[in-house]
């Protein structure tokens, strides 16, 4: 999952001032948020098949980051849960939100993204789809239905449209 | 509806576009806005060249291509990029739009042509803010 915009600059743990609690109160939902975006049972690099390939294996690097990622959920969640049930540790525990937030998103804003594996793995989507738009603009030349031959040329229209955007982020 | 008057319409549509691109191109500063400038001209480059293209194509089947209009009126204030880049993608809307009826009602090269004229549209959409749709033109 991307980073989201604002994980760009991740902010130091330890130099700002200490949060008040109304600050506090803000920064668990999102280290939480933060927490729960990097759960669950993706599997980065483990797609479907790509033209009838092996799948990639995962990036070993992207397992240890997800690993890093649920480790900190995890204890940013007890964290959240006891500010929770005794809302005087809120300022104490505060530095620990904080904390939990900036590693997470620094760990967002990691590239282990870019790994040989995943690129390949979106090149062979990408040429997936290039063909298929393709043969959608094949098959409505050959239509004798003017109105099939429109559906499947819009197809391949929106085929590319979605070919293009994904293009974007391999440049 | 014969060959002749499906190219004419969309020859009408292209003569829009080309005056459009040209009028929104000239309200854009390449400055300050350098990815949307670059953008018009483009659309302004392509759109000229499929007008020119529809115009043999209709000389070719010995019809009488359709003429400009003395002016066309813009989609919108397009006074600010914003309002600029909305207008492109709404010129740019109805040529896809225009280049999908003209794939139902054409055969062989034609068709093939229109085919590659509602991809690049559909395409070029984005440039201007548009987003992916599942069929686009229709």
């Amino acid at each position: 999952m991307p980073a989201p915009p604002s994980a760009s600059s991740p902010r130091a743990s330890g130099r700002g001032p200490a949060l008040s609690r109304r600050g506090a109160v803000v920064a668990v939902p999102l280290t939480l948020a933060l927490a729960g975006c990097r759960w669950g049972p993706e599997a980065d690099g483990a797609g479907e098949p790509v033209s009838g390939t092996t799948p990639p294996p995962p990036d070993a690097d992207r397992v240890l980051v997800d690993q890093a990622t649920a480790l900190i959920g995890d204890t940013a969640a007890l964290v959240a849960a006891a500010v929770a049930a005794r809302p005087r540790l809120g300022q104490q525990l505060a530095a620990f939100a904080t904390l939990h937030d900036a590693h997470l998103r620094h760990l967002a804003a990691t590239p282990v993204t870019t790994s040989a594996g995943e690129a390949r793995a979106l090149a062979g989507v990408l040429k997936a789809e290039r063909r298929l738009q393709e043969g959608l603009i094949d098959l409505a030349g050959r239509a004798g239905s003017g109105i099939l031959a429109r559906s499947l040329a819009s197809m391949a229209a929106g085929v590319a449209q979605h070919v293009a955007v994904a293009s974007e982020g391999t440049r | 509806m014969s060959t002749v008057d499906d190219l004419n319409t969309v020859l009408a549509g292209e003569h829009a576009a080309v005056y459009l691109f040209a009028t929104l191109g000239g309200r854009t500063s390449a400055s300050a806005e350098p990815t949307l400038a670059a953008g018009l001209r483009s659309a302004h480059s392509i759109h000229r060249a499929r007008r020119d293209q529809l115009v043999r194509m209709v000389l070719d089947l010995d019809g009488s291509p359709e003429a400009v209009a003395v002016g066309y009126e813009l989609p919108n204030a397009s006074r600010t990029p914003t309002q600029i880049r909305r207008g492109a993608l709404q010129v740019e809307s109805r040529c896809t739009a225009l280049y999908s009826d003209l794939v139902a009602r054409t055969q062989g090269a034609d068709r093939s042509w229109a085919m590659r004229a509602l991809v690049d549209s559909a395409v070029r959409q984005l440039g201007f803010g548009g987003l992916p749709s599942d069929l686009p033109g229709t």
